[in-house]
């Protein structure tokens, strides 16, 4: 899941270096914290949170497939 | 595809075997002057021929349809399901079309998950393309399907309102969804549509016509929700 969410988000900033993910993965859970840099923040986050749900629904999809629960969070 | 040099009596004479070679017209061809070649004096001494270098000029819509479909081939090769990508460059648009087992994972709920894929894909090929190329993605023929079913909705909502001559609104929908309803109501003289609220919550009114009041409303409005 960490590398799906990196394609995104790294195809969507200006700083892909400045891309930091951490996973904490748990019986049937995948828990994912990204950091960017904050001139990506509002990249990432989209209008009304509208980009950062996209990401989410499509990692929960693909977390599904591999039946796990997935959550991501942005942290600043 | 591959560039030639073609040389011709003159120039007119090289673009047109260029044309000839590559079965397109002039302005699908890019074309490099070598030499432009002169008839000579009397055309017969130092006559030389013109040459160019051709290419054929790759349409933007058809690099953007590979490009799209990669990106999206990237994504899906992390979900654990037998998926491949069709692309296809459409008049106005990049089509993708996911061919997978039919599950309805790639769907989710009123097609949360395919239009979440088709966001993420437009949007990275904006940034990367630097153009505003519109994208569908597609899967087990849903977008059809949508809109089929839409349409009829539109229907009955419009015989109720009919009927009872007060304004019916639909559910919150996104903006394609909306649009389906503007348009199969457009030719409805004795109703009209008009969108409602903010962001995600907004709507489609179905208002009575007022008598004798033709309203040129409901295409502007199936035009701003494209």
């Amino acid at each position: 899941m960490k590398q799906l969410v990196e394609f995104l988000v790294k195809s969507l900033v200006e700083n892909p270096d400045q891309v930091v993910l951490t996973e904490h993965s748990q019986e049937g859970e995948v828990m994912l914290e990204l950091k960017v840099a904050s001139d990506d923040l509002g990249r990432v986050i989209g209008k009304g949170g509208s980009t950062i749900n996209a990401i989410r629904t499509v990692v929960q999809a693909a977390a599904s497939s591999h039946n796990i629960r997935s959550k991501l969070d942005v942290v600043e | 595809m591959p560039t030639l040099e073609i040389e011709g009596k003159s120039l007119e004479d090289a673009i047109n075997l260029a044309c000839e070679e590559y079965h397109l017209p002039r302005e699908m061809l890019e074309i490099e002057i070598l030499s432009k070649g002169s008839s000579g004096i009397f055309g017969i001494v130092g006559a030389r021929k013109a040459k160019i270098r051709v290419a054929p000029k790759q349409l933007p819509l058809t690099a953007a349809a590979d490009r799209g479909k990669a990106i999206l081939t990237e994504i899906l090769t992390f979900v654990e399901l037998p998926t491949v990508v069709e692309a296809e460059s459409r008049d106005d648009h990049v089509f993708l079309n996911i061919i997978s087992n039919g599950s309805g994972l790639l769907i989710g709920k009123r097609g949360k998950t395919l239009n979440a894929l088709q966001y993420l894909v437009s949007k990275i090929l904006h940034r990367e393309l630097d153009a505003p190329i519109s994208v569908v993605v597609d899967t087990e023929d849903y977008r059809t399907k949508r809109e089929t079913s839409l349409t009829e909705l539109a229907h009955q909502l419009s015989t109720k309102v009919k009927r009872s001559n007060r304004p019916l609104t639909t559910g919150p929908m996104n903006s394609q969804d909306r649009r389906i309803i503007h348009l199969a109501l457009k030719e409805d003289q004795e109703v009209r549509t008009k969108s409602k609220g903010e962001g995600n919550l907004r709507r489609v009114v179905i208002y009575p016509a007022k008598r004798g009041k033709k309203s040129p409303e409901s295409a502007a409005e199936a035009a701003s929700d494209s």
